[in-house]
């Protein structure tokens, strides 16, 4: 059975800034659905809203139609990669893993390279490790919906080649949302693909809409 | 059991203020011995007050790891209430139950 997340109605404001007026996003399970935009564009305070950890002047954020205030706190339906680490720096990969429920095999078969044991404490490991292992915990939880902010930041061209192949695999299994600067690996993954600017979000037709709005020079690839 | 993993995840969050919280139990526990009852008033309100200070500085410092307990399921009025009130408890029970080893 498909489930569906919407947002629409986002009213964000700092100061006399107006950041988000006039959002739409659909998001269902089974699909990769991107968000691209130039930096300072709101696409971070946006999935920080879905999710809601940021408050703002209005907004209404539904599940399968039926609306839902702070959509995290419903138990099994949203998790979040924020664009910053986010575990306790304490904590050992073994400990993350349980608190998650996940399986260390998986992790150790999917990214062998990576050097990372699971004794290993989180501030042992480099950024980029720490980072890999904050988006695979993300990606493989039990959620129906993922939100994905910046998830190939840090992280070696090798294993974001795997990360992508795992968002396609568990695709299959919840909806995933992500956005981040490397816009060619969310072009490639996205099933739609949305486009913040001026506060509002576009849903791109093709590729060369990137090109008209003003974001890429997709004939450059 | 998921009851008991909620529990295992909100004694990492006390963690990250426990050391100063109980260090500040044990002067507080000091003193009462010393003093008695009558200042056990001005006792709660220090520990208030290094509770409430705690509070503050760790939802700035500590402002990002918030979410991995939200992924987890827990807000943050979960966390604090559960941890805050745990933590006075301890107090109170320490102080009134434990007898002079002065």
């Amino acid at each position: 059975m498909k489930h569906v997340l919407e947002a629409d109605g986002i009213q964000l404001e700092f100061g006399l800034r107006k950041i988000l007026s006039d959002v739409y996003i659909s998001c269902e399970t089974g699909t990769i659905t991107g968000l691209l935009g130039r930096n300072g564009s709101g696409k971070s305070c946006l999935m920080n809203i879905i999710y809601g950890v940021l408050r703002c002047n209005d907004k209404s954020i539904r599940f399968d139609h039926h609306k839902i205030s702070i959509p995290y706190s419903k138990p099994g339906l949203i998790k979040f990669l924020p664009q910053h680490h986010f575990v306790p720096k304490s904590l050992s990969v073994k400990r993350i893993f349980l608190d998650f429920g996940l399986d260390w095999k998986d992790f150790e078969e999917r990214f062998s390279e990576s050097s990372i044991h699971n004794t290993h404490r989180m501030m042992d490991l480099s950024g980029g490790q720490r980072r890999l292992i904050e988006v695979y915990i993300i990606l493989a939880s039990h959620a129906q919906f993922v939100l994905l902010d910046e998830p190939f930041t840090h992280i070696m061209p090798l294993d974001i080649e795997k990360i992508k192949k795992m968002m396609l695999e568990e695709k299959y299994r919840k909806g995933i949302f992500l956005t981040d600067h490397m816009y060619k690996h969310i072009v490639d993954l996205s099933d739609h693909l949305y486009l913040l600017k001026d506060g509002k979000t576009w849903l791109t037709r093709s590729s060369s809409d990137l090109e008209t709005h003003g974001y890429a020079l997709m004939g450059k690839r | 059991m998921k009851i008991l993993g909620t529990i295992r995840i909100i004694f990492t969050f006390y963690k990250t203020f426990f050391l100063l919280n109980m260090a500040t139990t044990m002067v507080c526990l000091l003193l009462f011995w010393q003093y008695g009852w009558s200042i056990f008033f001005q006792l709660l309100m220090l520990k208030s007050i290094v509770l409430g200070l705690s509070c503050y500085f760790i939802r700035i410092y500590k402002k990002k790891e918030f979410i991995y307990y939200n992924n987890l399921g827990l807000s943050e009025t979960l966390l604090w209430s559960s941890t805050l009130v745990f933590d006075l408890i301890i107090y109170l029970l320490l102080l009134t139950k434990i007898p002079r080893l002065l």
